[in-house]
């Protein structure tokens, strides 16, 4: 495979899976949250028992110590192997075993009995005074009480109901809040659901609610003018959003309660077909690729999510999109016919994503499902061979998308386009010697050079660097150039000051000209002729990008043009 | 969107660390799209991605308070899910060093074939890859780190790194070439 083969593939596949962006589950931020919860839980875990260790190790300690005292007075309490003890308390049993180490065993037996008793009547009477006993299920303890509590009107049948009801339950985080209900307190409902967004928009809604009596009414509200009776309820959203949902139960004794929830939906199937066809204008069906790109406008960030392959006749389909944003990108392919002769360009004619015209699915509601759209690619002038090159660097990008360059002749108009490679060096080859600039879209920051002239070997370009706006711009426009027309600063912002001479003292003209579609943003007559011309604009309005400068004589002398002018 | 750390960005964070969940939540909404491709691209399947996506979006949250804001966020944030991937797949990864760079040779047409198929398919493809040649892969057609940087990160050395990118590219040719027949 030969390295250029290689590099090509490589473009292909940043171009389609480097923007790649796949929405995740709709309830994977809630696993985060609580996949957070519970590392944080666990950390907490550990100290509580580490403390529960710490405490009763001194408890032991503490019991240790006031045993001694207690065997001090005469109690055979205290387990130590020490033979005066032993003997002082045990006095007829020192006959029967001569020996006092065998003495000590039944000494720790003792005591090791005594303290089990100990502890098993404690704990026998803390179960007792909370009522809660180890052979029966929590759960149904905390409501076998809570029934008895409510008085004589629970008849058997009730209480026999009950453990078929709680055992419907399986999220044991419900149980340990029942168990936590004082025998004496009333029970009232508590309504509760979790719910699963399954595809397109449906929902499967799960109640888990604590129900007590034996008429349990349930009305879900999902906020979208629906509304369902059912106890676990299904319910299909129509479109993507945000919805408070609510389950109310009631039951025949009267209580009654409400629980909601924010369900986000982004899958929803209210789905819109974009349909279109690239480079109608040019009349030039041709073999190339249509990304289309989500825009999401609430963070300003591009995403690609899909591409679509133009056929025979240049159309492209995409289909089944949810409402949103969306920038459409169309590319010819590298053997095509016409590759050399188009620029990859975004809907709405322009060559930076975020001055493309987004495309809103919203407003196709009153077309139908379908919309149509043309994409005309942004022709390349014809150029000259050479045997010069184009070399530079960039900073590497993040968004793989906005790898394209374009280089600008001298006259600013598009000649070539290339991509940087991931390690961020660019090459135009081919070119005749003369001035070029190279535009980066993503940044909108340029670099110009100067190729060839009079050097055998072309010189290092200079390099671009990140943050610096202002560095390596290209010298002024114009200096030295027919009519001494200049314009500066170069790059400019809100103020552009032009200077010409205007022999003639005719009425001029002076145009701010868009080098890629030759439209006319900004137009400036000059009323009052002199000699040397000095005339300010003010750009400020322009979108930031490359311009040139045009200054037209009203007595028919040959215009005047600038180099490549910045606004930034 | 390059500029390194915005204002908003920066109440954003703040509300993050004080555990803000709309904050959270919003941030999390901010990347989660283009992470999730991201993970795509590093995982066997969706499971897998969303595992790693899960994984750190957590390790996210618990280090936003570390986050110098000299870089971009959005760097940050990837790094994190790269690193996440990393070592989700770092006990399955065998390499092999037997330089063998023995390729069917591309051809033209094969170019063709290549912009013909979906973002989706193409995924699909790197996905099924062996885990070691998806890990060079993306690591150096898509994230655009050098042999050497590779070698380091996964601890390999730069030969390593290099055939197993051949190989990487050699079986995501026969897998395309396999669907055009």
């Amino acid at each position: 495979m030969s390295s250029n083969l290689t590099d090509e593939m490589d473009k292909i596949i940043q171009e389609k899976l480097g923007g790649y962006v796949e929405e995740p589950s709709p309830d994977l931020f809630d696993s985060i949250v609580s996949g957070r919860k519970q590392s944080g839980q666990n950390n907490v875990l550990t100290k509580i028992l580490l403390a529960i260790a710490g405490a009763a190790i001194i408890l032991f300690l503490l019991y240790k110590l006031l045993s001694q005292q207690d065997h001090s007075s005469g109690s055979l309490l205290y387990p130590a192997l020490n033979e005066q003890n032993l003997l002082t308390s045990t006095p007829d049993h020192n006959s029967v075993y001569p020996a006092v180490n065998r003495q000590a065993a039944p000494a720790y037996k003792n005591f090791w009995a005594h303290m089990d008793g100990r502890i098993f009547s404690r704990n026998y009477a803390a179960d007792y005074a909370t009522g809660n006993t180890t052979s029966i299920n929590p759960q149904y303890a905390a409501r076998n009480m809570a029934g008895k509590a409510r008085g004589k009107n629970n008849s058997i049948a009730h209480t026999q109901a009950r453990p078929a009801a709680a055992t419907r339950k399986t999220d044991p985080a419900k149980g340990s809040l029942s168990q936590k209900a004082p025998a004496d307190e009333v029970q009232t409902l508590k309504a509760m659901f979790t719910y699963l967004v399954d595809s397109n928009g449906h929902v499967s809604f799960f109640n888990q609610s604590d129900e007590i009596g034996t008429t349990v009414s349930y009305e879900w509200f999902f906020s979208d003018g629906n509304k369902s009776y059912s106890s676990n309820a299904d319910h299909h959203f129509i479109a993507n959003g945000t919805y408070h949902v609510c389950l109310s139960i009631s039951n025949e004794l009267g209580a009654y309660d409400s629980y909601c929830e924010d369900v986000y939906i982004s899958n929803a199937p209210i789905r819109k077909n974009l349909i279109g066809k690239v480079n109608a204008g040019h009349n030039a069906p041709d073999k190339g690729t249509v990304y289309l790109i989500r825009f999401d406008s609430s963070s300003m960030v591009p995403y690609m999510i899909d591409s679509n392959r133009l056929d025979e006749l240049g159309y492209f389909s995409f289909n089944n999109l949810p409402d949103g944003y969306y920038i459409i990108r169309a590319t010819l392919d590298t053997r095509s016919m016409y590759y050399n002769e188009y620029i990859p360009t975004y809907l709405g004619q322009t060559l930076v994503w975020n001055n493309a015209r987004r495309y809103a699915t919203y407003g196709l509601g009153h077309h139908g499902n379908s919309e149509m759209l043309v994409i005309n690619l942004l022709p390349l002038s014809p150029r000259e061979r050479g045997n010069e090159q184009v070399n530079g660097e960039l900073p590497p990008s993040n968004n793989p998308l906005d790898k394209m360059l374009i280089l600008y002749d001298e006259q600013g108009r598009p000649i070539s386009y290339g991509y940087v490679d991931p390690g961020g060096k660019y090459s135009f080859t081919d070119v005749p010697p003369g001035k070029y600039t190279v535009y980066d879209p993503r940044t909108g920051k340029y670099v110009s050079y100067d190729v060839g002239k009079g050097n055998p070997t072309p010189p290092p370009a200079p390099k671009p660097s990140e943050g610096e706006n202002s560095s390596g711009t290209p010298s002024e426009a114009g200096s030295g150039s027919p009519g001494n027309l200049q314009a500066y600063p170069n790059a400019c912002n809100e103020e552009l000051t032009v200077e010409f001479d205007n022999p003639t003292l005719s009425k001029v003209t002076i145009k701010v000209v868009n080098p890629v579609n030759y439209s006319i943003p900004l137009t400036q007559e000059v009323r009052k002729p002199s000699a040397h011309q000095k005339v300010f604009l003010y750009p400020g309005m322009l979108p930031n990008g490359l311009y040139i400068l045009m200054v037209e004589f009203a007595d028919g002398s040959a215009p005047l043009t600038t180099n490549i002018l910045v606004k930034h | 969107m390059n500029t390194p750390v915005n204002e908003n960005e920066t109440t954003l964070i703040k509300g993050c660390i004080r555990e803000d969940k709309k904050s959270q939540e919003v941030f999390y909404r901010m990347y989660a799209g283009k992470m999730m491709g991201i993970c795509m691209r590093y995982a066997k399947n969706r499971e897998d991605a969303e595992d790693i996506l899960q994984e750190g979006f957590i390790k996210v949250f618990n280090n936003l308070k570390n986050f110098k804001a000299e870089g971009s966020l959005e760097g940050w944030v990837k790094r994190i899910m790269i690193n996440t991937a990393l070592l989700h797949y770092r006990k399955n990864l065998k390499y092999s060093d037997h330089v063998d760079l023995e390729y069917a040779g591309a051809e033209i047409n094969d170019i063709d074939i290549l912009s013909a198929i979906s973002a989706k398919d193409l995924m699909s493809m790197v996905q099924a890859m062996p885990d070691g040649y998806r890990m060079v892969f993306n690591l150096y057609v898509l994230e655009g780190y050098i042999h050497k940087e590779i070698g380091e990160m996964l601890g390999i050395n730069e030969g390593t790194s290099k055939s197993q990118l051949a190989r990487a590219r050699k079986y995501l040719m026969d897998l395309i070439k396999k669907k055009e027949n």
